[in-house]
């Protein structure tokens, strides 16, 4: 892999990290007797981190150069969470049983998966910081452009909870019978994660929208 | 960060001062490379302190470095 051509390697990686998603959200865990899901999200993991190593490392054609700490860290985390609020659309359906979710192995194994994916973002994010260690990471306009994104992303998760709120309030209460208890607790963690994504995706739009503006 | 109605020399003086990189006149002023790129293409208008140490950075000062014009 070291010999490939910087360019050809950073495809590659991408295109891991692609199957990595894919298997992650198609790999039931008794799929051909192989842990298909663990090897997805593990694959997505190496693969964005060398991705991003290749990016960041090689090629100085300075489009790359132009792209801070921040932007990298924004972007990663639109994929990251965007992959968690996949992984939640995909397995909403194992929610709905009347039954708490350490009786229900279906939503237990989603929740972990769920879990899995958000500790390797936290650990992918810190292992980067490690990395660039001794450059400057963040200043003052990254300081503004996180206080614009998490204004963004309070707003995005206000709305939703004001969506979910008419939803309880005015859907007939024969057919909130429908919606379990965990199922509304997913809802909710889905919130979260949706005001996290819209935080993320603004910051590195205004990242992207800085760049393309200067280059 | 859109366009701001200080205006500045940043780059004049890097290139006067012994073409003084972007990367290097981040490290003195402990800023990354990107703010300085946004600083010299007027996207960005930086806080007092940063003015001042990017002018004690490039060894003039702060007037020499930064322009405001009222907007009209």
């Amino acid at each position: 892999m070291a010999a490939l051509p910087a360019r050809t390697r950073l495809v590659l990686w991408l295109l891991a990290a692609g199957i990595g998603l894919a298997l992650f959200f198609s790999g039931e865990y008794r799929d051909l007797g192989l842990p298909l899901g663990w090897i997805g999200s593990f694959l997505f993991v190496v693969a964005t981190w060398f991705s991003v190593d290749a990016l960041y490392r090689s090629p100085s054609s300075d489009e790359e150069a132009l792209v801070a700490p921040g932007e990298w860290q924004a972007w990663i985390g639109v994929a990251f969470v965007g992959a968690m609020i996949g992984a939640s659309l995909l397995h909403a359906d194992v929610f709905l049983p009347q039954v708490p979710i350490s009786r229900n192995p279906d939503a237990g194994a989603a929740g972990q998966s769920i879990g899995t994916l958000f500790v390797a973002w936290l650990v992918l994010a810190s292992v980067l910081r490690q990395r660039w260690a001794g450059k400057v990471q963040a200043d003052e306009r990254d300081v503004q452009i996180e206080l614009t994104a998490s204004q963004w992303g309070r707003g995005a998760t206000a709305f939703a909870i004001i969506g979910i709120a008419l939803l309880l309030g005015f859907t007939d209460t024969e057919r909130l019978r429908e919606f379990s208890y965990p199922f509304i607790a997913q809802m909710l963690m889905l919130t979260l994660l949706w005001g996290l994504w819209f935080d993320q995706l603004v910051a590195a739009l205004l990242y992207w929208r800085d760049r393309r503006a200067t280059a | 960060m859109s366009g701001t109605a200080i205006s500045n020399d940043i780059r004049r003086l890097r290139f006067a001062r012994g073409e003084m990189t972007q990367q290097a006149l981040a490290d003195a002023c402990g800023v990354t490379r990107q703010t300085i790129i946004a600083l010299e293409a007027g996207r960005y208008a930086p806080s007092l302190e940063l003015g001042f140490r990017i002018a004690d950075a490039l060894g003039v000062r702060i007037e020499d470095v930064f322009q405001w014009s009222r907007p009209s």
